[in-house]
Formats: C-alpha cells, structure tokens, sequence
C-alpha cells in the first residue's frame, strides 16, 4: 500500500512537470532569444543584451507601456470607486430589481471581449466622439466595474447590520457609521477589486484595439501593430522584464497573505 | 425599512441604472441597430437581410463551422489535461500549491498576444522545434497555417482558465467521503463518476465556459498562428478593422455576425445555467 502510494506520488509529480512544460517553455524561449545576439528568433547567436539596451531607443514600445500604465491605473481606481457604490446600491436594493441589476451589470463581464470591443466602437461612432484616451479608458472601467462588484458584495452581505444601527443609535451620523464601521469591513473586498481591476486593464488587448483608435496605443496594441512586420527582439526584452515584475509581486503578495492569515486566524480565536 | 429610506435607496440607485444604461445597454443596443436596421432614403428600415446574408453565405458558415469546431475540441482537451491537473494540485502540501498556483497564474497576467505570439517562436519556420516536426513528417518543419496549431494555441492560453475553477470546487469536498467509498470497495472510476465528478461539477461548468467563450470568440490566435483559416473572430475584425475605410467602424455583414456570435455565447451560458441548476449548486457563471 505504502509502495503504491509512492509509485501514484511519483506520477503526479511528473503529470505536474509536463503540464508546466508546456506552459513554461514557450515563455522559456522568449526569455532566452531577448539576450540574443543575433536577430532571428529561431537561432541563437550568442548572449548579448543588445536588446536591452536597444529598448531605450524604442519610443513608441516605451511610450505605448506607458500609456498602457496610465490607462490601467485611473481605469482601476475610477472602476473601484463605482463599482463599490454600485455594490453598496446594490445590496440595498429588493430582491428582484438586485437581481436584475447584477444580471446587467455582469454583461461585460461575461460577454465575448469582441463583442464587447465592437460594441463600444460603434458606440462612439454613433455619438461621434473620435477613438483615443478616453474611449479606451471608459471601455476599461465599464469591463472592470463588474470585478469590482463581485469581490465587494459578499464582503457587505458578511457585515453585521446591528453595529451600524447601534453606530447610528449612539449618534453617529450615516456618513461617520460608514467609514467607522462600514469601510473597515469591506476594504479588503474593494482593495482585491482594485488589484483585479488593474491587471485586467493591464493585460487587455482586445477591447483596447477597438477603441484606442490611431492616435492611442497600449502597449498590446502596438505589439499588434508589429507583429504585421517583423517584431524586434526588444519586445521579448521588455515581455521578460514585465513578467519578472509581475512574478516578484505574486510572490510577495503570497507571503504577505499567510502571516495575515494566521493573525486573523488567531484574532477569531482570542475573540 | 421606512417609506423615506426606501425612496433615498431608489435615488441613490439612480446613478448606477444611468451608468448601466449608457454605457453597457446602449453600446450592445448599436450592434443590434446596424445588424437589423437599413437606412434608406425614407428613412429607418428593419431588416433580417443582414443576417440572411450572413447565414446563407457559405465563407460564413464555414467560419462558423470551424470556430464552434476549433473551441469544442479545445474545451475537451483542456478538460482531458486540466482536470487531472486540478485534481493533482489538492494532493500537494499548502507551500506547493501556493507555487503551483502562481505559476499557473503567471502566464494569464501577460496578454494573450504576447503569449501567442511566444508559442509562434516555437512553432514557426525555422524555430528551435523545426527539425523534429521534420522528424515527425511535417515537410516544411512547421505547424504554422495548421489546424492543430490553432488548437494548441488555445489550450496553451485558456488552460489555467478551466484549471482553478475545479481546483477550487474540489479543494471543498470532504476527503472522508472518498475514504469511505474506497473503505465500502467502490473502484476509482466509482469514486471519480460518484463522487469527483458531480461534486466538481460547478467548477467544471464555469471552466468549460471560461475556455469556451473566449476560445469561440478570439481573433488574434488563429491570425497569429494560422492567418489563412477564418474563424467568425477574425472575420469580424477584418470587416471592421480592414475592409473598406478601416477603423470607419460601421459594417452590416459585421454586425450581423457580432450578433450571432452573442447568441452563441449567450446560448452556451443557458446550457451551462441549466444543467448547473438541475443539480442545484451555485456555480459562478
């Protein structure tokens, strides 16, 4: 039994390894071609960071991450503001027309990004407003609105009701009760909304390249743009040093989360 | 509640109805305009010729075909590679998981084009792989312009989208339960078709359609990895993006496929609602 145990351990190790070689080694490749000294991505001519340093010549590659950050950023932080006054609306709401609403407001979240994309440039079509800034930004807090609401509202349906009525009793006003009582309990919903916010917009291609118009790129649009000629190894430069960023932050995100954990864990017991 | 609180609720709910409306409604309403309406010199006409066109035209069914095709059998080989992946992962210590969990995750917080566009560098012409898909009776040492590479590149992108909503639902189910079936004689195909399975199932239904959707609808891996093929994707966004006057953004032919490719995505979503719901368990979709 003990033996079999082993043997079935052992499979699924190596299950697990084979699955991550696949994932893995397309990525493990355009690592290693962005210190290529050559230009091909098919040979390898020696390690070089010619293309690292080549980035710093690249404006309009810089200028669309930029613009990418840009977007991502207030797009994030304006979606999580509505999207938590959309939730607290929400939860207010009687059970029929709370239905309804979140029915609607999940639409960009579960509708083909295409669709989505096409829809909003027919849109500002429709009421001429020329593609740019701030189509693509409304169509990025429109498709993260729905994230933001989905990770507040169970945090509202978790809140105590009588504290805030108590808060209230003891003459508090509305607007004190909610920071005093109200906030505290939910911000880790709205900040989890943020963070989910933020690196959607990040990663958006689609809905970004109906919407951003000429004048306008992301980053991932103007990836696009190159992809139709020969892309320069510099993209896989700029792609390792994103993914090692994004990589460093899951992690201390991961080891921040367990100690948190173990706080809280010991708050319920002492409580 | 009283009467005045319940009539601050409607008011205060007013904003988030506008900003529904203007911006989620509406938008999906245009689509609908240009796919059922024709301007005329009389003015506004309906007309379901745009949709007959669309439907009768055979480079569009073929489209259609191969795009509900290409994402089938991607959903079925994710399902094939991820379930067992997601099963595997419960089997780890907490410190493992956590790292299989951001690995897993890494590659969806790079966008797709980036990520296709990796995968191509190692399937293309002239790639580090060539000489073995010579090897393996490719004659040009390339899976480029295949229907295989199209597959791939769906799986390769959507394969954590099916992986962690099961790892989650089977992360939930008693472990005793499986102990006792084991205990009673039940095989391991009893305890995977009586117990994995129907447990798991939530979570199998909101992968299969976060696999699906996007899989069904996307345009950029079958033009990077196969740009002869059309898929109903790529057919909107050359309609839209390449036809006459691109970026004019006004297309009948186009619109009318964007609605039939909502009801697919709308179609697929009830299917999953349905069976979701005759097994009362609350998934995410």
């Amino acid at each position: 039994m003990k033996r079999r145990g082993k043997i079935s351990k052992a499979i699924h190790r190596i299950y697990i390894a084979l699955i991550m070689l696949f994932l893995y080694s397309p990525i493990a490749v355009l690592i290693l071609f962005s210190f290529n000294a050559g230009e091909s991505r098919g040979k390898f001519a020696g390690f070089s960071l010619r293309w690292y340093k080549d980035l710093v010549n690249r404006d309009a590659l810089l200028g669309s991450f930029r613009n990418t950050l840009i977007v991502a950023a207030i797009a994030s932080v304006v979606a999580t503001l509505i999207g938590t006054y959309a939730a607290i609306v929400i939860h207010k709401m009687p059970g029929i027309m709370r239905n309804s609403t979140i029915k609607v407001a999940n639409i960009p979240m579960l509708n083909a990004e295409i669709v989505t994309g096409i829809a909003f440039m027919l849109f500002f079509g429709a009421i001429s407003v020329p593609l740019g800034f701030s189509t693509i930004l409304i169509a990025h807090i429109t498709f993260n609105v729905p994230y933001v609401i989905l990770s507040v509202l169970p945090k509202l349906r978790q809140l105590n009701k009588s504290t805030y009525e108590a808060a209230l009793d003891l003459g508090a006003t509305p607007a004190m009760a909610f920071r005093k009582i109200v906030l505290p309990d939910i911000l880790p919903g709205i900040i989890s909304g943020l963070l989910i916010a933020f690196t959607l917009s990040l990663d958006d291609f689609i809905i970004s390249y109906f919407t951003a118009g000429a004048a306008f790129k992301t980053l991932s649009v103007e990836i696009n743009t190159l992809t139709k000629r020969r892309i320069p190894l510099s993209v896989n430069a700029l792609s390792t040093i994103i993914m090692i960023v994004v990589f460093v932050i899951l992690v201390i995100n991961n080891l921040r989360k367990r100690p948190n954990g173990n706080k809280a864990l010991i708050k319920e017991r002492s409580a | 509640m009283t009467k005045k609180s319940r009539i601050n609720n409607i008011l205060l709910s007013i904003p988030i109805h506008a900003w529904l409306l203007v911006f989620t409604i509406v938008p999906l309403v245009m689509i609908f305009f240009y796919a059922f309406v024709e301007v005329t010199d009389e003015g506004l006409k309906f007309t379901i010729s745009n949709i007959v066109n669309v439907l009768s035209n055979e480079r569009y069914q073929s489209a259609f075909y191969d795009s509900l095709y290409y994402a089938f059998i991607s959903t079925v080989v994710c399902f094939i590679l991820g379930y067992p992946l997601a099963y595997v992962m419960t089997k780890l210590s907490n410190g493992a998981r956590d790292l299989l969990m951001i690995l897993l995750m890494l590659p969806m917080w790079m966008n797709i084009l980036i990520r296709t566009y990796a995968l191509k560098a190692l399937i293309d012409e002239q790639s580090i792989l060539s000489g073995f898909f010579k090897f393996v009776g490719l004659e040009n040492g390339t899976l480029t312009n295949t229907t295989t590479a199209i597959i791939i590149g769906m799986v390769y992108n959507f394969l954590p989208f099916l992986v962690l909503p099961i790892y989650t639902s089977l992360l939930k189910i008693d472990y005793s339960l499986i102990e006792a079936a084991r205990d009673l004689g039940a095989s391991g195909v009893v305890v995977f078709s009586k117990i994995l399975l129907p447990l798991s199932l939530p979570g199998i239904l909101s992968g299969i359609t976060m696999v699906f959707v996007p899989s069904v609808t996307t345009f950029v891996i079958p033009q990077l990895l196969a740009n002869k093929k059309w898929t109903v994707g790529s057919l909107i966004e050359y309609k839209f993006m390449h036809e006459a006057g691109a970026g004019a953004g006004v297309s009948s032919d186009g619109s009318a496929l964007s609605f039939l490719l909502m009801i697919i995505v709308i179609a697929m979503m009830s299917i999953v609602n349905l069976v979701d719901k005759e097994n009362d368990a609350g998934g995410v979709v």
